[in-house]
Parts: C-alpha cells; structure tokens; sequence
C-alpha cells in the first residue's frame, strides 16, 4: 500500500517542485507598465488607440461576441459606433462565458499592437522557410497559407502597414 | 508471484480511484472530437420569425424593441441592443439572440443553452478550473500510463502478454503509427 501511495504522489511533488523553480524565474523579469487612472469608453480608445499601447487601462463596452470554441477572446463593442476592440483572456481570467454576449462589461487589461509590413512578413518567411529546412513540415502549409493571405491583405490595403490592435484582458466586471 | 499481486493491486485501486475522471475525459473526449460539426458545450436552436419591416428602426429604444420581442414571447429575455451592420438589428436575450434584416423584416433567433453534463465535463476536459487541478489531471495522465502498462501483466499464459495479448497491443500500437505515415 505504502509503495502505491508513493508511485501516486510522485507526479505532485514533481510538479510543484518544477512549479516553484518557473515562478522565481518570473520574479525577476517583471516590470510594471504604466496604468490609466479613467475609465475608458471604446469609442475613446479606439479613436485614439496609439496613445494607450503598453498601458492598463479599464475599457467599457458591450461584448458582442464571445469564441464560441476557445472562449478565450470576446469583442467589446460601442453599440453608439460600432468601434470594436478584441480582447484576449488572459491572467486571472480563464475563459470567456458564451452568455457573456450582450452584457456591459468593464475590462482591464493591456492594449497591445501589431505592425503587420513588409519587415514583418519577409521575418516571418525565413522563419517558416527554416522550419522546412529543418524538416518540420507539421504546419507549414497552414502558415504559408496564412502568410500568403496576409501579403495580400497588405498590398490590397494601398498602405505600407497594417496595424491592429487588442488587449490582454486580466480582469472584468459585468455592470 | 508477490510482485503480479502488487501489480494488480495497483492496477485495480487507481482503476477505482480514477473511475470519475476516465469517464469525465472518455466521453468529453468523444465530443470534442467533433467540434467541427456541432457545438460540445452548448445546444442552439434557430428559429426563424417574420416581423412587418416598417416596425424596425435605425435608432430604437429598449422600450420599441421589447414590444417587438413582445410580440414574438420573448420579452422577458431582453438584455441589450445594436446595429453591427447598416441594414441589421442584433437584440441580445438571456440564453441567445435575435437577428433582424431590417428591409425584409426576417429575424433569427437563436437560443442558446448548456448541455447538461456535457458541458462541464468539456470545462474540465480544458482544464479551465486550472490551479490545483492542474495537478490532479496530470496524475491522471500518469495514471494513464500506469494503468496501461500494469494491465500488460495482468494475466500469464495463453490470454497473457505472451500469448494474445502480445497481438493485441501490436495492432494497437500499429494503428496510429500508419496514421502518423499517412498523415504527417
């Protein structure tokens, strides 16, 4: 029996032992990013979305749409404009609930950016051509595919770049 | 032999122990693996409705939207409301929604609800209680393994590993690996 009990907790002290030894790594690395003290509107944000990249902010709307397979991303939306950001669960928050949709939601989280151009696809077609060097055809097709559409997507666009925008969402409250 | 006893001992006990979780992962397993073709978590009813298009406006109160709702039973369920496109009013219910087309005056509604049992044995099944449970569902796997090979030397002879047995787990093992040939 006592040879059972063992060979049943082994995994538990192993894992938390793995589990410490990751969080001290963290520790160190973390640095605070700036918060905004006000709530913010969508509508606000989404005017002018540069100026809160990198920091916290509380963002209001109404959650138009929740994942329907992860939950792990919703839209808050201005019902008055139709100004839409994506929010991605992260932190504390482990899913998004499907019967969230049509709630007033207050998010926290950090407004985060991508610069989709020319750089930034010529970077990602090494990296993808080095996996099929490497022989690691796993999802190369899928990617390759997903990097032609995105080319694409930015030579139809007129611009130099593409840039969107989302925030990691760490918290939020249904008003 | 004292050590076949321990073995099926062992084999037996977590075999109890982990009796909820099998079926939790067995059966939630089986539904996720159709994800494509319906909806693990939730049961979606659609229906569709004709309302007079001249009842739909651009710019409406929750008050002429519950009337609408009103007059199709679903007052009652009324959360918000907004426009995602120029032609299209989306009312949100509890447990759902209803989409209109403003010019023709078709609606939608869709009514959402979790499936019982299912839905929270796919919330286990993706780890969502994550912490502690983390862990627990990782002995699991462990125990997986466990079970697997001390199930190898459960019997001797003829039904044993050496006998049929040994067939047995060589056709098991060989059906995924001409899966991962074909499709890797």
């Amino acid at each position: 029996m006592k040879r059972i009990i063992f060979i049943l907790f082994l995994p538990v002290a192993l894992f938390f032992a793995c589990n410490e030894k990751t969080s001290n790594n963290n520790s160190s690395e973390n640095t605070d990013p700036e918060v905004v003290s006000s709530i913010v509107p969508v509508d606000d944000l989404m005017k002018d979305p540069e100026a809160y990249v990198g920091k916290v902010v509380e963002v209001e709307g109404l959650v138009t749409h929740v994942c329907k397979h992860s939950g792990k991303r919703l839209h808050l939306t201005s019902p008055a404009t139709n100004e839409m950001i994506r929010v991605e669960a992260t932190g504390d928050i482990i899913q998004f609930e499907r019967e969230m949709e049509g709630s007033e939601v207050r998010m926290k989280g950090l407004v985060q950016k991508l610069v989709i151009d020319e750089d930034y696809l010529a970077k990602w077609e090494n990296e993808l051509n080095s996996k099929v060097e490497n022989h690691d055809h796993s999802q190369e097709e899928a990617e390759s595919e997903l990097l032609v559409n995105m080319r694409m997507r930015l030579e139809n666009s007129g611009q130099d770049q593409l840039v969107s925008y989302w925030m990691d969402g760490t918290s939020f409250k249904v008003n | 032999m004292r050590w076949r006893r321990s073995n099926r001992v062992l084999h037996r006990d977590i075999g109890y122990f982990f009796f909820g979780m099998s079926i939790i992962y067995g059966l939630s397993g089986i539904v996720l693996n159709h994800i494509d073709d319906w909806d693990p978590s939730y049961n979606i009813r659609n229906e569709q409705v004709q309302i007079d298009p001249d009842d739909l406006k651009t710019s409406m109160t929750k008050g002429q939207v519950l009337d609408i709702l009103d007059g199709l039973d679903i007052d009652s369920r009324y959360k918000s409301h907004y426009y995602p496109g120029r032609d299209i009013l989306k009312v949100f219910l509890k447990g759902g929604s209803v989409t209109f087309n403003m010019t023709s005056g078709k609606g939608i509604i869709e009514l959402v609800s979790r499936r019982p049992i299912l839905f929270e044995f796919n919330f286990l099944h993706y780890n969502n209680p994550k912490f502690i449970y983390t862990y627990f569902a990782d002995i699991y796997g462990a125990v997986l393994m466990i079970r697997a090979i001390t199930g190898l030397f459960m019997l001797q002879g003829k039904k044993g590993l050496s006998g049929r047995g040994k067939w047995f787990v060589g056709i098991g093992i060989l059906i995924p690996l001409i899966f991962l040939l074909f499709y890797l």
